[in-house]
C-alpha cells in the first residue's frame, strides 16, 4: 500500500516521485572520483599544451610585435614594390630575464651589464626593397608611418630625411614613466628597411650614457641653426 | 518612436565626441602651427623633431642633479618643435613665402619681436609671446638661411625671462643669449640710476 505522504508502511520513508524506500540496511556510499578525474585530466591537458606553448614560444623569437608590425605596414605601404624579409628577431621580457639572471655567473664589464639592465625587450626587422621605384617620397613615407602609428597612440618625435636615408622615432604619447619606455624606430637607406622596438629603462639608460658621451658638448640645436653674425650691431 | 531615441542620443554622443576631439586639437598659448613642410626633391635635408612634455619632464629629471638651472627651465616647458629644411629651386620661394606669413602672423596675434636681422641672405627673427607676469609662454625662431636651408622653432612652456639666456647657452642660440645679457644691463644700471637720483 503506497502513501501519498512520507512517511511510508512501518514508518519508513518514501521518495515522492519513485515511490521507493529507501533501506537503511543498506545505506547508499558515496564515493568521490571527481577529484582524482580532475587532476588527471588537468595533467593531460598540460601535458598536450606544453609542446604547442613551446612551439608558440619559439615562433614569437622570430616575429615582430604589433607595434613594430604597424610601423613597418605604414613605411612599406608609401613604397611601391615587393619587400623581402631578411630577419627578424624579438627577445622578450622573460628572455632577457633569464639572461639577466644568467649574467650574473659571467663576470660581465660594467657596462654591459647596465645595458642589459636597461633593455627589457627589444626586437629588430630588417627588410629589403626588391623591386621598387629609383626616388622614394619621402614625406608620404613619413606620413603613412605616422598614420599607422597614431592609430596605435603613438607621436613622432623625430623624423629625419635626406636622399638616401629616412628615419623617424615614435614614442607612445601615454603610458610613459621614467620606469619604462617603449620606443619604435625606422630606418630606411637605400633599398634597406630596419624597424627596431625596444621596451627600456631610460633612467638606467640615461645613466649609461651620461658615463660614455662627453657632456661637455650637449646636443647643440645652434648646430642644426646658421652661424648668426652675432658680432654685428645689435638689431633691437 | 522607440528607434528614433536610440538614434538622436547616439548622433549627439558623436556629435561630442567629434567636437571634443576639435578642442582637444586646439594650439596651447605659445604654440604655433607652422603647416605642412614638404621634404625637398633634390640633396636636401628635412628634420623634424617634436618632444612632447612628457620626455622634456624626463629629461629634467635626468638632469636635475647635475645642472638644476637647466632641470628647472625644462620644467617649465611644454613642447618644443624644430623643422629644418633644405632649400632648393623647388621650395625655396614657397618656405620664403611661409615664413613671412608665419612672422605676419605672429605680428597680428599680439607676439613680441625681439630680434630681426637681414644680412645678405641670412633673415632671422625671433618672436616672444608673453603671458602675466612677465613670463613667457612662447618662443618662436624663424631663419632663412640664404639657399642652403630654413629653420622654424617653437617653444612652448612658462619660460621667465631670465631663463631665455640659460636656453640660449645650452641650445647655442646666439641671439637668446645676447637677450639674456641684455636682461641683466637694466638691473646693473639700476644702482646708478639711484645714485644718480641722489
Amino acid at each position: 500500500m503506497n502513501s501519498t505522504d512520507s512517511t511510508g508502511l512501518c514508518g519508513q520513508q518514501t521518495l515522492p516521485v519513485l515511490g521507493a524506500v529507501a533501506n537503511p540496511a543498506k545505506p547508499i556510499r558515496l564515493t568521490r572520483p571527481t577529484f582524482r578525474l580532475r587532476a588527471r585530466q588537468t595533467v593531460l591537458l598540460l601535458l598536450l599544451c606544453l609542446p604547442l606553448a613551446c612551439i608558440l614560444g619559439v615562433a614569437s623569437y622570430f616575429y615582430l610585435s604589433a607595434d613594430a608590425k604597424a610601423l613597418r605596414g605604414g613605411v612599406m605601404s608609401a613604397v611601391p614594390g615587393d619587400w623581402e624579409k631578411q630577419f627578424a628577431v624579438n627577445v622578450g621580457g622573460l628572455t632577457l630575464s633569464l639572461v639577466h639572471a644568467g649574467s650574473g655567473f659571467v663576470n660581465l664589464p660594467p657596462e654591459a651589464r647596465a645595458a642589459l639592465d636597461a633593455v627589457h625587450g627589444a626586437e629588430v626587422g630588417v627588410y629589403k626593397l626588391l623591386n621598387g621605384p629609383q626616388s622614394i617620397d619621402r614625406l608620404a613615407v613619413l606620413k603613412a608611418a605616422d598614420r599607422e602609428m597614431a592609430f596605435r597612440g603613438w607621436e613622432r618625435i623625430v623624423g629625419v630625411a635626406e636622399p638616401e636615408q629616412l628615419v623617424a622615432i615614435y614614442l607612445p604619447r601615454k603610458g610613459f614613466s621614467h620606469g619604462r619606455v617603449k620606443c619604435c624606430l625606422a630606418v630606411l637607406e637605400d633599398r634597406e628597411l630596419v624597424v627596431v622596438s625596444a621596451r627600456v629603462n631610460l633612467e638606467r639608460l640615461m645613466q649609461l650614457a651620461e658615463k660614455e658621451v662627453d657632456r661637455k658638448h650637449p646636443f647643440h640645436l645652434g648646430k642644426l641653426l646658421p652661424t648668426t653674425r652675432a658680432n654685428g650691431p645689435n638689431p633691437l | 518612436m522607440k528607434t528614433s531615441i536610440p538614434i538622436a542620443l547616439g548622433t549627439a554622443t558623436l556629435c561630442l565626441a567629434l567636437g571634443g576631439s576639435a578642442w582637444a586639437e586646439d594650439l596651447m598659448p605659445g604654440q604655433v602651427d607652422f603647416g605642412t613642410f614638404s621634404t625637398p626633391k633634390g640633396e636636401g635635408e628635412f628634420v623634424e623633431v617634436n618632444v612632447p612634455s612628457n620626455l622634456i619632464s624626463l629629461a629634467a629629471r635626468f638632469v636635475q642633479k647635475q645642472d638644476p638651472d637647466v632641470a628647472q627651465l625644462l620644467n617649465g616647458l611644454k613642447l618644443v618643435r624644430v623643422n629644418v629644411i633644405g632649400l632648393d629651386d623647388g621650395n625655396r620661394e614657397e618656405l620664403h613665402q611661409r615664413a613671412q606669413k608665419v612672422r605676419a602672423d605672429l605680428a597680428g596675434k599680439g607676439w613680441e619681436r625681439i630680434v630681426a636681422a637681414q644680412e645678405k641672405d641670412q633673415d632671422v627673427s625671433i618672436y616672444l609671446k608673453m603671458a602675466e607676469k612677465s613670463v613667457v609662454q612662447g618662443l618662436v625662431a624663424v631663419v632663412i638661411d640664404g639657399s642652403q636651408h630654413a629653420v622654424f622653432v617653437n617653444i612652448v612652456g612658462d619660460i621667465k625671462p631670465e631663463q631665455i639666456a640659460v636656453l640660449g647657452e645650452k641650445l647655442n642660440i646666439d641671439p637668446l643669449k645676447k637677450i639674456g645679457r641684455q636682461d641683466a644691463k637694466p638691473t646693473e644700471k639700476a644702482p646708478e640710476k639711484a645714485e644718480a637720483s641722489k
